[in-house]
């Protein structure tokens, strides 16, 4: 990473792709498992949210610039959103693992489904799910260098964003939901519509803001994001499935493959738009006057010193 | 719970109607250091203000602020960056930190960096330089403005402060009243950059 010499704003430039697919798998995989709880959903889908956080977690461990010490981020649960997030994926991929094996009487031989045991691995799952669901908007929130992030809207939005990728990937696999269809499309059309008003509340409150803030803005609407922005997520990840699951639900996959890429074009859009304040900005209020003196204050200075200096020679 | 009061704390007054910009602090960290390319633990930023022909320079050099409430060592998920017991330094363990960047995105002041490689600055072959002083620290994992700690340890002044032409930069205790620095701060207009984010940083820019 080169660092710049220059006081004006810079974007922060650590996390891209890599991180973009994680919090995007693993939001949308946690967020179908909660509709899996929900709507009863058939157990090919718990399936299917295991699988989409498994390799989000192994683009994540990629982001890692030591993945063989990831073991290492669950020792501060106290302060790291980070590491309360760790611990939710690994009780979530564990207890998810046994309480589909549980559910698929493939674990019979150790406890049966409708057990204490098999009830509590799932209800443990399902909290896990939860709590990687909205831990991604905690965990960017915390960050109070970046105003785009540090605001109470922006762990909701993370979290409506989530639910809208799972019932994108629950849309996608369409063939598998039957006479769940119209709850989730309808599911699908309500967060699509919840998402775009939050998000645009949002852009509005930032561009007001000012500063960094809105310079945050100006990336995903005028700047070199634009075209991620108003083509994958607003026209291809909202407009377009919204059209499709409020008209004809025969096309469910198309609007699921379009929701999946909105939802990721989102995850990568906010980050690569976090903005620092500059550090080096003077505060507001502070007497920089002999610094800051107008172009008229600056000829009178020069004209005093040039009117001296001829006297002092004469 | 009561904030524990240190012995020591460690802090830095950068004078900014003393700097000129000549970056011997860059250079200077760069030398006691060996950072790898790219990566700079302490540079001067510069922003050009006014017009031609009344156009003029504002240097500003920024570094770790080492702050006493660090937001860096909170979003740590390893417990890697962490704040020296006895004074206010705040540094990386090498050996438990991941690379996952939470520090490097949430630190205010730009301040850290991952490097991606270990490269020298003379091609993919190293000097002998480089290769003593690559080893402290790793590829992958965090690193960052230690204030020299070992200088520090041994009595010495960090190596930007020693290096600096026009005396801009005063280290001491602004825990002791009588130190230079805490003289320094109490006769000054100065101010703590971006202290409005409750960082309580260290480093002091006297106006």
């Amino acid at each position: 990473m080169a660092q710049g010499f220059n006081m004006g704003f810079r974007s922060q430039r650590e996390w891209g792709w890599l991180l973009a697919i994680w919090i995007f798998l693993s939001g949308s995989g946690s967020g179908l498992f909660l509709l899996y709880v929900f709507y009863s959903l058939p157990l090919q889908f718990a399936m299917l949210s295991l699988g989409a956080v498994i390799l989000g977690g192994a683009a994540l461990l990629l982001e890692l610039g030591s993945p063989l010490r990831a073991w290492l981020s669950l020792s501060r649960l106290g302060t790291s959103w980070l590491s309360r997030g760790a611990l939710s994926v690994v009780l979530f991929v564990i207890c998810g693992v046994l309480s589909i094996a549980s559910a698929s009487s493939v674990a019979d031989f150790l406890w049966p489904d409708g057990g204490a045991i098999g009830k509590g691995l799932f209800g443990i799952a399902a909290l896990s799910a939860l709590m990687i669901t909205l831990y991604p908007g905690f965990f960017l929130a915390r960050n109070r260098s970046i105003p785009f992030w540090n605001t109470a809207l922006f762990p909701v939005i993370s979290f409506g964003f989530a639910i809208m990728g799972a019932s994108g990937l629950a849309l996608l696999a369409s063939v598998w939901l039957g006479e769940g269809m119209n709850a989730i499309a309808s599911l699908a059309a309500i967060v699509i519509v919840l998402d775009f008003f939050l998000f645009g509340i949002h852009l509005i409150s930032m561009w007001r803001a000012g500063g960094a803030a809105r310079e945050s803005v100006r990336l995903l609407t005028g700047g070199p994001l634009n075209w991620a922005f108003w083509g994958g997520v607003v026209l291809v990840g909202m407009l377009v499935p919204l059209v499709i699951v409020l008209g004809t639900r025969s096309a469910a996959a198309l609007a699921g493959a379009c929701i999946l890429i909105g939802a990721f074009f989102f995850r990568y859009c906010t980050l690569k738009a976090g903005v620092y304040v500059p550090a080096a900005v003077l505060p507001e209020g502070m007497d920089m006057s002999r610094l800051k003196r107008t172009s008229a204050d600056l000829m009178r200075e020069y004209a005093g010193m040039a009117t001296g200096n001829a006297n002092r020679r004469g | 719970m009561a904030k524990e009061l240190k012995k020591v704390k460690w802090g830095v007054a950068i004078d900014l109607k003393r700097c000129t910009g000549c970056q011997s602090c860059t250079v200077a960290c760069k030398l006691e250091n060996g950072t790898p390319p790219g990566i700079f633990w302490t540079r001067v930023l510069e922003k050009e203000e006014g017009t031609y022909p009344f156009a003029y320079k504002l240097f500003m050099p920024i570094r770790c602020n080492h702050c006493s409430n660090p937001p860096c060592v909170a979003v740590c998920p390893t417990g890697a960056s962490y704040v020296r017991e006895n004074d206010n330094l705040v540094l990386i363990d090498q050996d438990r930190c991941i690379g996952c960047h939470s520090c490097v995105v949430a630190c205010p002041y730009e301040a850290r960096s991952i490097p991606e490689s270990d490269k020298g600055y003379y091609g993919e072959q190293t000097t002998p330089y480089e290769q003593v002083s690559y080893r402290k620290w790793q590829v992958g994992t965090a690193q960052k403005c230690t204030l020299c700690v070992d200088r520090i340890d041994k009595g010495l002044n960090p190596a930007c402060i020693e290096t600096c032409p026009t005396r801009a930069l005063v280290f001491g205790d602004l825990n002791d009243p009588d130190s230079p620095i805490s003289k320094l701060i109490a006769q000054r207009s100065h101010y703590q950059p971006r202290a409005e984010l409750g960082t309580e940083p260290n480093v002091f820019y006297l106006t």
